[in-house]
Parts: structure tokens; sequence; C-alpha cells
């Protein structure tokens, strides 16, 4: 079990860490598009749409990697009062008998979606741009995926908290940055 | 009727402790299903789409990259301390610095969550550190946050304006006075209070190695000008119509990286950190978002609007009598409901009743704008409140953020009073501003 | 009521609103004697206001109203429908769609591309072309303007010289207010109104040559469609054609009233040069024959108005008296 969820883990805060990155070409190529409308004396065709796609992919895809850091706000004047068999029970039941069913037929759907843009070729209809929308489809319907799996390993670390078995995970998956951030190649610590 | 029952679920799913996002739609795929069957997704999937395709929410995470940079580098911190330096003998000086820049950000931006989550991530640890009571924190950074909605530029408005028929530039101007008293009244509470409660915002006591003015002056310059002219720069590029405020957030963005680089304080690390900083704080913030469209898609396709108009049709209090029970059917759904779907569900019923009535519509607009506000600090749904839990340290407890909140609900309670009794708030600028004439 | 049905809209309010989707449900309500109800949601609550179409095709809404235009995306004929640079005028665009097959080549369109039931419901006038912090009359004067638009007129505007951006429906306001563009379209004189540009922009610039008219279509879903008798097939058939009717008739007159509302409020009203129009105009035929190589459908529908335009080719010397007012 420890190892599923370690794997599930794994994969979730790698890809968490490279979505991550996603605000720097949202940054990039909206700067751009404010200095081709004044400098070049003409705006790109292209900012607007890959600035929304980019925004909805930062949030969406790091659905997944905030639930892994317990970043999702709970209301928890009472949760936090309960001891920890309780807590895990709420979320056990919860997390597998609303959540994970939703996210399952939300990926279905959204999946079908997506594969109905790739066969029909839908563009987005937005901008003169105008480019194909199953990209953006195809990044929705996996970040509901990823989510999906991250509610799995919740439902795996609940169910061990439950049976008096929490699972030995290092690093504690929530709060703030956990060390293993600056260990992870992406960001390894360099002075300037 | 079932549309009603939507929200006692909520309530026990939030209560029992499951992330806010997902007890949003935990009910909306229940009710969704048994209204719709399996159609209920295709709904879900269309406005996902929506939110996801949404490009004004780019500043979100673009502010607060900013903000998470400038915190995680230090210059945050020095750029307060700067600011405490000439606010310390002020009895809750940082607070009132806090709601200052609240005020700036809000004139910038329309978008709720981004002026919070950049003012917090710099101003929280510094009130920290110089003591400041974690429930005046708190209730600074969620009212100052909040701000936006009130002050121009404000997203609110633009949804408001084409709902209610009323001149969204004539919204703009109209609300400029109400937010100035608003932000003057929090300004004089903190200092009222912590002038009554000594230890709420510290005030630190004139000693003998108090830095001469020239030293005070030179550390300012050092700490405070760099960052200040960044904040200024990006803010003036929207004020100044230069950038849209999406472009000047992406400036403002990588801003920050050059003057962490400017300072030497920039490393891998600290850029990583910031980086997943933003993408949990973002994350959280959307999702709840996200969420809370299907909740009220849900709930306006089973029929709730209908159960709404029924009840405002069966009841007659009178014209000032509807206007209060507008305004408490606004204030009580902003415990439960965010802000857009407020707008879409009751403005449209309201409207007719108060243009019949007789009342301007740009007055009784403003009133539900202040609601609107309002509605961002009261809890459960409290907006205001889930973004400072995305960004405050885990010594802050909820409790504290929930009683921090209430005097500033009650500030703006007055400010609502004031405006009904003196309309003039709010309709005297936009003549004298606006137009061609 | 009887029966009753959800209706999904792309809408918040104003006209589009109340003499569109609301004075429909209203005639419904009256050809039926009350039988049939048609509950209204604005734009949002039901699915996204740009996605009515699919909300009804999915069963979420029962029948929707909306622009055809906004499904250019899944297919550009879809224009030729709801309007474009190279369209008719409204009256002419009446005639196409009830007496010159325009109608029947849209019901068959949207039942095989989309599923759907549709028919037109509410048509606009010419939109105002600009609400411009500049004068505008020439094309000299386009260059390089920065105008807020969507859709296939960006591409367009960009030939004729302008710069075209898509600044989002929320920012538009603003971005007007502090100069970050320098003007902006956005549907009739009438209709303009509401949003304030007026209050903010010095100059209403006409006509508008990107949308000479714009009908929009009541979409039904085909199961709800076929549940109901042929009896109240055609109260809500003769209902939209009402609707649609008077829609024409008080955006007319709205408009007049509009045009010396802004003169009022101080504005100035400049009329584009000629060679702007014909540009437009020229443009967007190009446009059109360039989207009709390899799109049957565009092609279809696009012959049938071209045959349409042949024919009336001489309507203006027979219809239209000149007078020294018209010269
Ligand atoms: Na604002
Ligand atoms: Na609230």
């Amino acid at each position: 079990m420890r190892s599923i969820v370690k794997a599930i883990e794994r994969v979730t805060t790698n890809i968490g860490y490279v979505t991550a990155l996603i605000v720097l070409p949202l940054a990039l190529a909206t700067v751009y598009d404010v200095f081709a409308r004044y400098v070049l004396l003409e705006p790109t065709i292209w900012a607007f749409e890959l600035g929304y796609t980019l925004t909805g992919a930062h949030f969406l895809l790091g659905a997944a990697i905030t639930l892994q850091r317990g970043g999702h706000i709970r209301i928890d004047l009472i949760y936090a009062k309960l001891p920890p068999r309780w807590r895990a029970g709420i979320d056990l039941v919860c997390y597998l008998f609303l959540l994970l069913p939703f996210l399952v037929l939300l990926t279905d759907t959204l999946a079908n979606y997506a594969w109905q843009a790739i066969q029909s070729g839908e563009r987005t209809g937005q901008s003169a741009w105008n480019p194909p929308i199953w990209p953006l489809r195809v990044m929705i319907s996996s970040s509901f995926a990823l989510l999906g799996l991250q509610v799995v390993a919740e439902i795996i670390k609940s169910a061990a908290v439950l049976i008096g078995r929490p699972l030995d995970l290092d690093g504690d998956g929530a709060g703030d940055l956990p060390a293993e951030m600056s260990d992870h190649p992406l960001y390894r610590e360099q002075e300037l | 009727m079932e549309a009603l029952l939507m929200f006692p679920a909520l309530f026990l799913l939030i209560f029992l402790g499951f992330p806010v996002a997902f007890s949003l739609m935990s009910v909306a795929f229940v009710f969704g299903v048994m209204t719709f069957d399996l159609a209920a997704f295709f709904q879900f999937t269309q406005k996902i789409e929506d939110v996801a395709t949404n490009f004004v929410l780019a500043a979100v995470p673009l502010f607060v990259f900013m903000g998470a940079m400038l915190e995680r580098s230090g210059i945050a911190e020095s750029l307060f301390d700067a600011v405490h330096l000439w606010t310390r003998r002020l009895p809750g000086g940082l607070a009132v610095g806090t709601v200052v820049m609240c005020i700036i950000f809000a004139a910038s931006t329309g978008v709720i969550g981004a002026t919070e989550t950049v003012v917090g991530l710099l101003a929280i640890p510094a009130m920290m550190r110089f003591n400041y009571r974690n429930s005046l924190i708190s209730g600074t950074i969620c009212a100052g946050g909040s701000l936006g909605t009130i002050i121009p530029p404000s997203v609110v408005v633009v949804v408001l304006g084409p709902i209610a028929n009323v001149s969204i530039g004539d919204l703009m101007v109209g609300m400029i006075i109400p937010g100035l008293i608003l932000s003057a009244l929090y300004v004089l509470y903190i200092l009222a209070y912590c002038l009554i409660d000594k230890d709420a915002g510290p005030r630190v006591p004139p000693s003998a190695d108090d830095p001469d003015l020239a030293t005070k002056l030179a550390i300012t310059l050092k700490a405070l000008l760099p960052p200040m002219l960044m904040i200024v720069a990006v803010l003036g590029s929207i004020m100044g119509g230069i950038a849209a405020p999406t472009e000047a957030a992406a400036l403002g963005a990588l801003g920050s990286i050059l003057l962490t680089l400017l300072y030497r304080r920039f490393t891998l690390a600290t850029f990583g950190e910031a980086l997943v900083k933003t993408l949990t704080v973002t994350s959280m913030i959307m999702l709840i978002l996200l969420a809370g469209s299907l909740f009220t898609g849900v709930f306006a396709a089973t029929g709730g609007m209908m159960v709404m108009t029924d009840l405002l049709n069966s009841v007659n209090l009178g014209p000032w009598g509807m206007i209060f029970l507008f305004l408490g059917m606004v204030f009580i759904a902003g415990f439960f409901l965010e802000w857009i779907s407020i707008l879409l569900i009751f403005v449209p019923l309201f409207m007719p009743f108060v243009n019949s009535a007789g009342f301007d519509p740009l007055w009784f607009s403003m009133l539900i704008l202040i609601m609107i506000q309002t509605s961002y600090l009261t809890p459960p749904m409290a907006p205001a409140i889930f973004y400072l839990r995305g960004i405050a340290p885990p010594e802050m407890t909820l409790q504290q953020m929930y009683w921090g909140v209430v005097p500033f609900i009650l500030l703006q309670v007055v400010v609502m009073v004031v405006v009904m009794l003196f309309p003039e708030t709010v309709t005297w600028l936009p003549d004298q501003l606006l137009g061609f004439k | 009521a009887e029966r009753s049905f959800r209706m999904a809209t792309g809408w918040a309010g104003g006209p589009l609103m109340e003499i569109g989707a609301k004075a429909f449900a209203k005639n419904v309500a009256e050809l039926s004697n009350g039988r049939l109800e048609v509950q209204v949601f604005p734009g949002g609550t039901l699915g996204p206001a740009l996605k009515v179409s699919e909300t009804v095709q999915q069963g979420i809404a029962d029948m929707g109203h909306t622009w055809p235009g906004y499904d250019w995306g899944a297919d550009p004929t879809a224009v030729l429908f709801g309007g474009y640079a190279g369209s008719f005028d409204t009256e002419h665009m009446l005639h196409w769609l009830y007496r010159g097959g325009g109608n029947e080549l849209w019901a068959e369109w949207r039942k095989e591309k989309f599923n759907l039931v549709a028919m037109p419901l509410f048509i606009r006038t010419a939109e105002a072309f600009l609400h411009s912090r500049k004068p505008v009359r020439t094309l000299e004067d386009l260059k390089g303007l920065k105008l807020r638009t969507a859709g296939a007129w960006l591409e367009i505007s960009k030939e004729m010289g302008a710069a075209p951006v898509t600044t989002p429906g929320g920012e538009v306001y603003t971005a007007l207010e502090r100069g970050t563009i320098d003007a902006t379209e956005w549907g009739t004189l009438y209709e303009d109104i509401a949003p304030g540009f007026y209050r903010v922009t010095k100059y209403v610039i006409i006509p508008g040559v990107h949308q000479p008219t714009a009908p929009f279509e009541l979409v039904i879903n085909p199961k709800v469609w076929d549940s109901l008798s042929a009896g109240d097939q055609e109260i809500i058939r003769q209902a939209a054609f009402v609707t649609t009717m008077n829609s024409w008739l008080t955006i007319g007159q709205e408009d007049a009233k509009a045009l010396a509302f802004y003169r009022e409020q101080g504005n100035e009203v400049i009329e584009l040069a000629p060679e702007v129009q014909y540009k437009a105009h020229e443009l967007g035929i190009k446009w059109a024959e360039g989207q009709a190589k390899d799109n049957p459908w565009f092609a279809k529908v696009l012959k049938s108005q071209e045959a349409f335009a042949d024919l009336w080719k001489d309507a203006h010397r027979y219809r239209n008296v000149k007078t020294q007012d018209t010269e």
C-alpha cells in the first residue's frame, strides 16, 4: 500500500513541479504582447488564447499537488479538534463515496469530449488565431484524472489511519514547502 | 424545492471539515445527477471549460507569484521594516500601512483574490514579527483585500452593470466615495483599537539608539525604493492606461524576478519555492471558484431561482421594506454563495421591484455592491478567509480569522447606512467626472 | 402551466433579454393561453453564456436563445447566419431568411451539424462601428488603432491596418477609460447605452461595417421538439417570428433615439468614409470565399446568399426613392 501511495505521489509531485513553471511562459507571452503592441505596433494574435490556456492548465493541473500538500482549504473548526481516526473516517467516506465517483464520471465525460474535438477538428472560435480546441480539452480531462489519482492516494492514507496503521511516508505532505523540494533536480539550490 | 436542500447538504460537508471546493463539487454532483441523470456531467464540462478559459483570471497566478517571490527572497521583509521605521510610533502602524497598500492594489486591479494574496504575502510576516495580534492581522488582510470590489476597477461591477441595467461607468465612479469612506473607517478603527488595546498592534517606545533621520532615509532608500518603484510601475501602468491589469500582473511577475536578482537574493530554491507556493495558492482559489460555479449551475437548473421568485411575489412590505428584504437576502446568501452566483440569481429578481418603486438603480446597485463585499467576510463561504488560509502560517487559527473580520463587517454596515441615508455619496461624483457635456 | 421549458440564454439583461428571450416567453404563454411556459435563465446559470447551443444539445436546457456566430469555432458557416462584414443589411437578411430559403438552410444545417432544431429569434440592425477615444473616418485613421473586437473581424480589421486586440469582456470598460485600447465595438447604438461607453469615449463611429446585421436564434433540443404536438410546434414558430419582427421594429426606433441621446451627451457622431465601407465589405466577401473552398456547408449557404443578392440587386432602385436626405 505504502509503495502505491508513494508511486502516485511521485507522479503528482513531478507533474506539479513542471506545472508550477507554467507561470513563466504565461508572464513572458503576456509581456511580449504589450511589447508587440507598443514597440512593434502590431499586437500578437496568439497571446490571448495562449494566455487563458496556460492559466487554465496551471490551476487545473496543479489541483492534484495542492491536494497532496493539504492546500485545499477546509473549515476545520470542528475537524481540527477531532481525533485522527475520526478525521480519517470523514475523509475516507467523503473521498470514496462522493469525490472519487464524481471525478471518475467527470473524467470519462471530459475525455470523450476531448476525443470528439480531436475527431471533429473543432476550433476555439475565440480569436483570429482560432487554434484547435482539443489540446485544451485533453489538458482539462488529464487534470481531473490526475486529481482522481491523488484522491486514491488520500483514500489509502485515510484507510491506513483508520485501521490504526498510518503509512510512514517521508515528508509530511502538508503545509508549506517540504525539504524534498530543494532536493528536486529542477530546483536544486544554486547561489547566483 | 429540492434545490433548497443543497444548502444543508453543503453546510454538513463543510463543517465536517471536507475541503470547501470538494464539498461544493460533491453537492453539485449528487443533486445534479438526481435531477438530470448523467446529463449533469455535460453541464459540469461546460462550466469547467468556462472557468478554465477566463483570461481575466490570469492576474491571480501572476500577482500571487510576484508576492511570493518578494516574500521568499526577503525583499518584502525589508520593505516593511522600512515602512515600520516611519510608522513605529503610530499605534497599529503596520496594519495601517497594509490597508493603504490594499487600497493602492485595489485601485489597480479588479480581480478579487489577487489583491489579498499579494498584500498578505508581503505584510503577514512583518506584522507577526512585530507581535501584532493574529486577529488584527487577519481582519486587516481580509477586509483590506476585499476592497478590490468597491474600489474601481472592479470585476464585480462589470458583471453587475448589465444585469442591473446600470452603466458600468456610473458604477465605477459612483463607488469611489463609498470606497474611500470605507477605507478611511478601516484606518480609523485600527488606530483607535490599537490606541485602546496597547498589545494589539504595539508601537515601539522611543529609545536612545533610534536611527537619526539621515540613517532612516538611507535605509528607506535602499529597502523601500526599488520594490516601491516596481509596484508603482506595475500599478501605474494600469492606471495610466499602458497595460491591462493582466498585462501589468505579468510585468510585475517578471519584475519581481529582476528585483531579487538586483538585491542578489535570487536562488533557484527561492525561485522554486515561490513557483510551488504560487501553484498551490492559485489552484486552491480557482478550484473553489470553479466548484462554486458547478454548485450554482445545479442550483439554478433544479429550480432554485423559481423558488426565490415565488417567495418574493408572496410578500409585500412596502418599498423600503422590500429594500431591506433584498439586502437581507443578499447578506444571508453571502454566507454560502459566492458573488457571481448572488448577482446572477438575485439581481434580476430585485430590479423590477426597485425600478417600479422609483428608487435610483445606481444607488441600489451600490448597496448590493457593499453587501457583496461583506459577503467575502461572512462564514462559512468567506472567500477572503480562504485566501488568507492559503497564505497564512499555521499558528494563525481559523477562529482568530473569524473574530478578526467581525469589526470590519460592522464598519461595512456603517457605510451601508451612510449610503442609504445620503444617496449623493453615490450619485454626485459620476455627474461631475464622466461624459462630454 | 401544462408544460414548462427551461431556456438557457447568453445574456444577463438588456434588450436581448427583454425584447428577445423574455418577449418570446410572453408570446408563447399568450399564444397557448398559458398552457406552455418558458422559464428564462440568465447566461452563465445553466451553462456558459457562449455555449448555449451545447447546453441545449445535452438536455440541460430544453431550449436556448443565442447567437449562431458563437459556434463559428465548431463550424464557420455559423457567421453566414449570424452576420459578418460581408452580410446584407437587416432588411435583406429578413427577406432571405423568411422568403429566400434561409430559414430552411439554417434548420437543415443546425440539424445535421449540431442535432438541434433552430429558427431565427430576434434580429439586430447594423451595430455601431466603434465607440472611440479617437476620431475615425478614413482608412488612414484606422491605421494602428487599438480596437477591441472578437471573432472573424479581428483578422479582417487587421488587414485594414488596425491593431485589433482581444480584451476580455470584463476589462473592456476599464481599458477604454484608461486608454489601454482606443476603441471598441459592442452592439447596436441602442444596446450600447447600458454599458456606458459614451461616458468615456468621445466619438461614436457609424455604421457597423463589421456587422451590418445580426440574426439571433432559438435552438431547441430535438427530443423536446418531437414531443410537442404539431399545434404547439406552430405556436413556438409563431412566437419566434413575432418576437423577431418586433425586435427589429423596436431596435430601429430605439437606435434612432439612441443617436440623438449620444449627441445630447456631448458625443461626436462620425460616419465612415465610403472607402472604409467598401473595403470592409470587399474583405468580408473575400474571407467568405476563402472559407467556402474547403467547407461544403459554407459554400452551399454562401451560394444561396449570393443568388439572393443577385436577384435583389436592383432593389434599392425600385424600393428606395432618392431624396436630398439620402444623398
Ligand atoms: Na478594484
Ligand atoms: Na460569505
